[in-house]
């Protein structure tokens, strides 16, 4: 049947083709060209600006400064600190201060050539603990006149009592850094105007939803006077959320009356990049003799850069997620989000939990070799186990941890780790991650889906989440597939137009396979009903859908007939269901205490490595992966979630680094931001072990982040463990290693 | 703008004396510099030498083999004329990834002048010589004087490199080049060494060797203190040239690596390739 259909724009064939047509192919009639002038300093104060000689150049259409555009308070999290054009300062490098759009790329280079600007240059600060100093400039004085727009401070148990107990006390100031997401697709938008249907937006984001809020209320218009239709997305992980530059795009098109295409190039992208957000992490954890986990302390400094995106989600899950794998009797976190002058951070995958389990597993190692254990075992005696509720209060209706542990166990050889040769080492590390997040969007959580039967037969299903090339359409066709007993290829899985398509809270968190993926289960379930329904209407009792068909008695019908009988009975009308799923969780209490996610999954991770001690340099020669992720709807793509998280923490580990000094990029060419390649990255051994969640569409836990979550600890474990030194910053590039072997 | 293809060198050296032009090969450094080194302006003609034959191909002499300055590095790894040379072989076989290596050029490698270059490093060692073609003429130079610093060479107003000259005693010795990067491939030299060497029984008779990246351009020894390389090197003699090409580097510090390991990487590579020519 119809298997052309399972081609979605987003499909892996169609890509490799170069059939995809990516916002950047996209043309529309009319349409300018539009260019962003960017601050050159960190800090400074706009003395004056003179557009006169840009607005003059012949091409050009529209010229746009602070002047121009609504100031309304607005941003994507509660922290309303986004403008759209920078008034009297600007607070990091790439701040935007004007725009032009022209009728040629050469006209509106001209045009930003052709703007006049003076500026006073103001201290900056670039350090978060020195943010938080009496005296530090400050960023935004309504919003946190100590640089600081969020703290967070939670204890559970007694953590005091718990440090007088400890036998075993390890600690150490760990630090992640600036991760570029590096998507192969840079930062782009096309933004229309008209005055009956407000803006549209073509661009790549995967919250759509929540961007349409954030820009309607920066240029005052209701939430459906924004319209974005998202074209396939070439790599995000994180980076594609809620942007300045559709922003621009926007005020650029409705004083243009024109559509406009802004396309930032690899350098524009990285010296404005928004990158991972950097932590540092004060960190003690307490065990008794026996090697029982006692207590956890941490300290969190988060370098927000100069406006908030997504750090303080990041923050918050830093300070909590870690704790719900371990039976800690107490745990403390102390988090301090900051503004600098650096260019805004936000989220990339792991979202603040890869970031805090490297300094966990880190410090969990150190406790297992004080006490002289396998720390593999250390952690045996230590995980969640199911049914259990975590110290946070996640209810772990299944958790195969220890089932992971043993698997990975077997599958790495660990008992060769005890005899491995000199600068050789083997590194394990667990993790958890949720399957969305109650707290993403305080006012509700959940997933619609729409299903649709075509007048072939063949079905439509809409969703608000976002295909990212994750696989999220193949998954939401294979479970409505298997509801309906249709062929997957019969379902075209549409989504990514808030204009068009029911409302989204947009994939992030992992969310989009059980949530979404609820969704669609309940929505097939919906149209199986009606199917029979409608059956037993037209053919008699008894009627029922079988492997796809209608069957009454020995005949059969397709389900072009059904629609055609459906049609028939409602003017024409497609037989459409619609189904909301609403997980059943807690929202977390002021105190972070909650079940946030309908399940939680959970992996542990090997990495063997070989350190080279006359350079530093390590080889990740082996590499080990078990994941409990409840059901595996498909494993081709479940798979490449696994093998890209892994070669993404690889790269993660041992050599990328968004170099910033003074708020200015050092590295921002994909020549000198190095990534790894096919050779970095050894062979990867992947294990599913299969249960099945009784919250997940057909049993399905996350995989997307939860993959990349224990790679940073794995592997810095196994460099300790070859080298026999701690590394506790992030890169643990070649030469960090060379000089922590040669430090005495 | 022009894009001009001579047939000859004596055409070449014509059209430049006529016009404002820019010679260009593969254009792997011109065409990609970035925002931090715009592209020639628009008035500016190209001068495209890959059509001028005594720049495609190498051929023997009593002086050794010389290269054409618009041979590819590709053809360099690839073909059997450059198996006298495997040290300039690995180094042309690490260069950028197959696409580039398909364009990129030998000439063009040592006219960029990158104190980072490949190519150049091997050419260094082999004290290969440069054969340039101007309106008053050919000259010839040591590879050493012509490249002066980074990305600075005694290219005159005019003039084209034709090729490169390698002496003959170098043709079929022990060679290796290694180099120190981030990643597995496609990557840009942290340090680089490249070694020839007459080995025989165990011993070395003579040796040159060239140090990539770790200073304003690629350097070596004076031939008098070149006489360390001679006999059985044993450890302590392998550590005494390491610390030695070590002691004349001077590398800078810049977003890939640090000055003190770029020189602590100079030692450990002059010894690793004294082990590799060595066969230990």
């Amino acid at each position: 049947m119809k298997t052309q259909l399972s081609k979605s724009p987003a499909d892996l064939q169609a890509k490799l083709e170069g059939q995809t047509r990516y916002v950047h192919d996209m043309r529309l009639p009319g349409q300018l060209v539009g260019k962003i002038l960017r601050s050159p300093h960190p800090h400074a104060r706009i003395v004056r600006l003179d557009v006169s000689r840009a607005r003059a150049i012949k091409g050009v259409v529209a010229v746009l400064t602070g002047e121009d555009v609504p100031h309304h308070t607005y941003g994507p999290t509660k922290f309303k600190d986004w403008n759209i054009l920078a008034r009297d300062r600007v607070l990091f490098i790439g701040d935007e201060i004007a725009a032009v759009a022209a009728e040629t790329d050469a006209a509106a280079k001209q045009a930003i050539a052709a703007i006049e600007v003076e500026y006073e240059e103001l201290p900056g600060v670039f350090d978060p603990e020195e943010a938080m100093q009496p005296g530090a400039p400050v960023l935004h004085e309504t919003i946190a006149g100590d640089n600081r727009p969020m703290r967070i401070a939670l204890e559970r148990g007694d953590v005091e009592r718990h440090k007088q107990e400890a036998a075993v006390v390890k600690s150490g100031r760990y630090r992640s850094n600036r991760i570029y997401q590096g998507h192969l697709e840079p930062i782009g938008a096309i933004a229309s105007w008209s005055d009956e249907e407000g803006i549209t937006i073509w661009a790549p984001s995967h919250i759509p939803y929540r961007a349409r809020e954030t820009y309607a209320a920066g240029f005052g218009l209701p939430e459906d006077k924004v319209r974005i239709v998202v074209p396939p997305i070439g790599g995000s992980f994180g980076s594609k959320y809620v942007l300045k530059v559709h922003v621009i795009a926007a005020a650029l098109a409705m004083a243009a009356r024109r559509p406009v295409k802004i396309i930032m190039d690899r350098y524009e992208d990285m010296v404005t990049a928004h990158p991972r957000v950097p932590l540092t992490f004060d960190l003690e954890i307490g065990a008794d003799r026996e090697g029982n986990l006692l207590y956890k302390d941490v300290v969190v400094y988060a370098d927000a850069g100069a406006r908030v995106y997504w750090s303080p989600n990041v923050i918050a899950t830093a300070c909590t997620r870690p704790d719900n794998i371990y039976r800690f009797q107490s745990a403390k976190s102390e988090g301090h989000l900051c503004y600098t002058n650096n260019s805004p951070t936000t989220c990339m995958r792991g979202f603040g939990n890869a970031e805090m389990l490297f300094a966990v597993e880190s410090v969990i190692d150190e406790i297992a070799l004080e006490l002289g254990m396998d720390p593999a075992e250390l952690r045996l005696r230590n995980i969640v186990r199911p049914g259990e509720r975590t110290i946070h209060g996640y209810r772990l209706d299944t958790c195969l941890l220890e089932e992971c542990i043993d698997k990975v166990k077997a599958i790495s050889g660990w008992e060769r780790r005890a005899d491995l040769p000199p600068y050789r080492g083997m590194g394990i590390a667990l993790a958890n991650h949720v399957s969305g997040f109650r707290a993403i969007d305080p006012r509700f959580d959940g997933s619609t889906a729409v299903l649709r039967l075509k007048g072939d037969g063949s079905l439509e299903l809409e969703t608000g989440e976002i295909e990212l090339g994750q696989g999220m359409s193949l998954s939401y066709a294979r479970i409505a597939a298997q509801v309906l007993g249709v062929p997957e290829g019969s379902i075209l899985v549409k989504s990514g137009d808030t204009g068009r398509y029911p409302f989204g809270i947009g994939t992030l968190a992992s969310r989009s396979t059980v949530m979404g993926g609820n969704a669609a289960k309940l929505a097939a379930e919906a149209l199986q009903r009606r199917l029979v329904s409608l059956a037993c209407e037209v053919l008699g009792k008894g009627a029922s859908l079988e492997d796809g068909r209608i069957r009454y008695g020995e005949e059969t019908y397709p389900l072009s007939e059904a629609a055609a009988w459906h049609r028939a009975r409602h003017a024409g009308e497609e037989l459409t269901v619609r189904e909301t799923y609403v997980p059943d969780t807690e929202m977390p209490d002021a105190t972070y205490y909650g079940h946030p996610s309908p399940n939680y999954p959970f992996a542990a991770h090997v990495a063997e490595v070989e350190v080279d001690p006359d350079t530093g340099r390590t080889r990740v020669v082996g590499y080990w992966a078990v994941h409990d992720s409840g059901t595996i709807i498909h494993e081709t793509m479940a798979k490449g979630q696994v093998y890209g998280a892994v070669a993404q923490g690889i790269g993660w580990v041992t050599m990328e680094d968004l170099i910033v000094e003074q708020g200015r990029v050092k590295n921002p060419s994909m020549m000198d931001y190095r990534m790894p390649g096919a050779r970095d990255i050894p062979n990867i051994e992947i294990a599913f072990l299969e249960g099945e969640d009784p919250n997940g569409p057909l049993g399905a836990k996350s995989l997307g982040e939860v993959a990349l979550d224990p790679v940073p600890g794995a592997i810095a474990n196994a460099i300790a463990h070859a080298t026999g030194k701690r590394g506790y910053e992030l890169p643990l590039s070649a030469e960090r290693v060379w000089r922590a072997i040669h430090s005495t | 703008m022009a894009w001009i293809q001579p047939r000859s060198v004596a055409e070449a050296v014509e059209l430049l004396q006529q016009r404002r032009a820019r010679v260009v090969c593969g254009g792997t450094d011109l065409f990609v510099g970035g925002p931090a080194r715009p592209l020639a302006p628009e008035q500016e003609d190209w001068l495209d030498v890959r059509r001028i034959p005594e720049l495609c191909g190498a051929r023997r002499t009593e002086e050794g083999l010389e290269i054409g300055a618009a041979v590819t590095a590709a053809q360099l790894w690839e073909e059997e004329t450059y198996r006298a040379l495997p040290a300039l072989q690995q180094a042309a076989k690490i260069v950028g990834g197959w696409q580039i290596q398909n364009r990129a050029s030998l000439g063009g490698n040592v006219a960029n002048a990158s104190p980072a270059a490949d190519m150049v490093v091997p050419l260094m060692a082999y004290r290969a010589k440069v054969r340039l073609a101007g309106a008053s003429g050919e000259r010839r130079m040591a590879l050493q004087d012509f490249i002066r610093g980074p990305r600075m060479t005694a290219l005159q107003e005019g003039e084209l490199i034709v090729s490169l000259i390698v002496p003959e005693r170098m043709l079929g010795t022990a060679q290796v080049f290694l180099r120190h990067d981030q990643r597995a491939a496609t990557d840009i030299s942290i340090v680089s060494v490249a070694l020839a060497a007459a080995v025989a029984g165990g011993e070395i008779a003579w040796a040159s060797a060239a140090v990539g990246a770790a200073a304003a351009r690629a350097y070596t020894l004076s031939e008098e203190e070149e006489q360390l390389w001679r006999g059985r090197l044993d450890a302590k003699a392998m550590a005494r040239l390491g610390a030695l090409y070590a002691a004349r580097s001077a590398p800078i510090t810049d977003v890939r690596a640090g000055e003190d390991y770029r020189r602590s990487l100079v030692d450990t590579y002059i010894q690793r390739a004294a082990r590799t020519v060595l066969g230990q």
